[in-house]
């Protein structure tokens, strides 16, 4: 449980560590409403998309950051502007569409025309029609401009904030994390598609999972199947950022991922069962072979044998790009218990023929269907439920690996990168740890 | 203008096939396609953008196998019935064989608690093509309208 000593109204961690998570915070109105302020109306940053999606002038398209609309759009200084998608006059949408075009960006409602850079540019009726109505004398079309985001690429990705002061990007990402995602995005890129996936779970479940490599081989039984997990032929990277914040594991192949695919593949001989599994051991004891492996056969396309890449970024974004399967995903708290998940497949504009057509088949791993992600959603709306029922109190209990926030290491048999987070977390939330209250 | 026979089997070879998936007989499911055929589920944000991004994607019949494998064997999603409701099967032409039929469908879940709710509705582009063993698939593609999904797609639509 979240303390409120001496009915203060402040929060406390309920440890020093952060090996404890108090189930509250996954179901609590009140919760979400802080965190809504003190994370994502706040100095973080939130990915939006790719720069190759607001190539020309008048380019748009709508996103979020936590619960607020927001649209980033390249304007005619040839710069990409974002601001929020609330009219300066009522509060109406002004974009409808999810992207597009347009010099102009109009709300429907009044007609008050705003320009790619969110500044309003005309008001109907501003000076009344015959002498009737309008504004008054001293209305200044400049003073109701759009709500403004600060808005940063780095290596064709676009981030934005809703605090005009938050740090400089690559400062926030930490430089472990923006070298990394340099290497991945190394030349200039195309989005091949969009997946929009809504779950029933809180926001920060989504998130932990993403940090959670020590789930991968057993929920995702598809993943030893397919010889992805595979300590004897990897070599594992896993890097902190920001305090713990966020959270880079990586995997080399020590001898090619094509090769090793293959090999793997082969070994697998023992022969299909066809019937109905009860239960995870019934399909630890199965051997699976795939007519058309090509679904989890990549070739490395980046330097030194790197194969698979998990970033998470602090609140909510997220690389998932393994073999040539390569997405950045948008999360977005909906409400304590819903959260929507915005995937952005991106692919190189050199790519030849048969690259696009292994993009393709490697779909197949990720997405609402995906082979090794269907679970995901499942176990995180499981959980969720389970949390939500009953009394919530109680915690969560992550020491795997130990108890610190480790800042680096070379397995993911560890929960240093949750533990992390919720060290980010209590820090922008502004929740001190009892041995922090005690001292003051 | 198709002959009513045709018109009636290829109503028929839809409606076989959605039975099959509602009644999980999904072993019987790859062989609805020919060998050499197609198999995508589309998300109408991407088909309209003209964009490919999928969110199933099956090249053969092959890999049509593999799904159900992995299915059975590997995967695991929510525990739910699937009711599909098929409608307006329409048969807009007919080239070199192969027809081009178009349909509307609508996926009704229930959980393991017993609660329905709409799961998924859309329309199934298909290519159909006339063999001694009957008709079959060629191409099936399921373009969502709702593309936001709220449930894992583990059975095929």
């Amino acid at each position: 449980m979240l303390d409120q000593p001496n009915g203060s109204g402040q929060l406390v961690w309920p440890t020093d560590d952060f090996t404890r998570t108090p189930y509250e915070v996954y179901t609590s109105d009140e919760i979400f409403a802080r965190e809504q302020q003190k994370i994502f109306d706040a100095a973080t940053w939130i990915f939006m998309g790719l720069e190759c999606e607001l190539k020309n002038e008048g380019d748009y398209l709508t996103s979020m950051i936590g619960t607020t609309p927001v649209v980033l759009s390249k304007a005619d200084d040839g710069q990409i502007h974002g601001f929020v998608n609330k009219c300066a006059h009522r509060g109406a949408r002004v974009v409808r569409e999810l992207r597009g075009n347009a010099k102009f960006l109009k709300c429907l409602y009044h007609g008050w025309t705003y320009d790619n850079k969110g500044d309003l540019s005309a008001v109907p009726m501003q000076k009344g029609i015959m002498g009737n109505g309008g504004y008054p004398d001293d209305f200044k079309i400049e003073d109701h401009c759009l709500r403004k985001l600060k808005v940063e690429s780095f290596a064709g990705v676009v981030f934005a904030s809703l605090d005009l002061n938050a740090p400089p990007l690559e400062e926030y990402l930490g430089p472990g994390l923006a070298d990394r995602v340099k290497t991945i995005c190394h030349s200039p890129m195309k989005v091949w598609g969009y997946q929009r996936q809504t779950m029933d779970c809180n926001w920060k479940l989504f998130m932990e999972n993403t940090r959670d490599i020590y789930h991968a081989p057993m929920l995702h039984a598809f993943i030893p199947q397919f010889g992805m997990f595979n300590p004897a032929k990897q070599k594992n990277e896993l890097i902190l950022e920001n305090g713990g914040a966020h959270s880079v594991f990586s995997t080399f192949e020590m001898d090619g991922a094509a090769a090793a695919a293959k090999g793997l593949i082969g070994k697998v001989a023992a022969p299909i069962v066809q019937k109905k599994m009860t239960s995870p051991a019934d399909r630890d004891r199965q051997k699976l072979i795939f007519e058309d492996p090509s679904v989890a056969r990549g070739v490395g396309e980046l330097p030194d044998g790197l194969y698979l890449n998990i970033i998470s970024i602090f609140p909510a974004s997220l690389f998932t790009c393994v073999g040539n399967a390569l997405t950045i995903r948008q999360v977005r708290p909906l409400s304590p218990s819903k959260t929507e998940t915005v995937y952005v497949w991106f692919q190189f504009e050199d790519d030849d023929e048969e690259m696009r057509q292994r993009r393709l088949n490697q779909s197949n791993l990720f997405g609402p269907a995906g082979y090794v992600a269907m679970e995901d959603a499942e176990v995180m709306e499981s959980t969720q439920q389970m949390i939500a029922k009953g009394l919530e109190s109680g915690s969560t209990f992550m020491e795997m690996g130990g108890r610190a926030v480790e800042q680096s290491g070379s397995h993911g048999i560890t929960e240093t990168s949750l533990r992390g987070f919720w060290q980010a977390y209590c820090r922008y939330m502004e929740i001190p740890t009892p041995s922090a209250t005690a001292a003051e | 203008m198709t002959d009513m026979e045709t018109e009636y089997q290829i109503t028929r070879l839809n409606n076989n096939y959605v039975q099959c998936i509602d009644e999980d007989r999904l072993e019987e499911w790859p062989g609805y396609f020919l060998e050499d055929s197609k198999y995508i589920i589309f998300p109408r944000e991407n088909y309209d953008a003209g964009l490919e991004g999928y969110w199933m994607y099956c090249a053969s019949a092959a890999m049509m196998r593999d799904r159900v494998k992995a299915l059975r064997d590997v995967n695991v999603y929510n525990i739910h019935y699937d009711r599909h409701l098929l409608s307006n099967v329409v048969v807009q032409g007919e080239e070199d064989g192969v027809f081009d039929v178009r349909s509307n469908y609508a996926i009704v879940q229930t959980d393991v608690e017993g609660r329905c709710h709409m799961f998924s509705t859309g329309q199934y582009r298909d290519k159909v093509v006339k063999e001694n063993s009957g008709y079959k698939f060629k191409e099936k593609i399921v373009i969502v309208d709702s593309f936001n999904i709220d449930r894992p797609l583990a059975i095929p639509f």
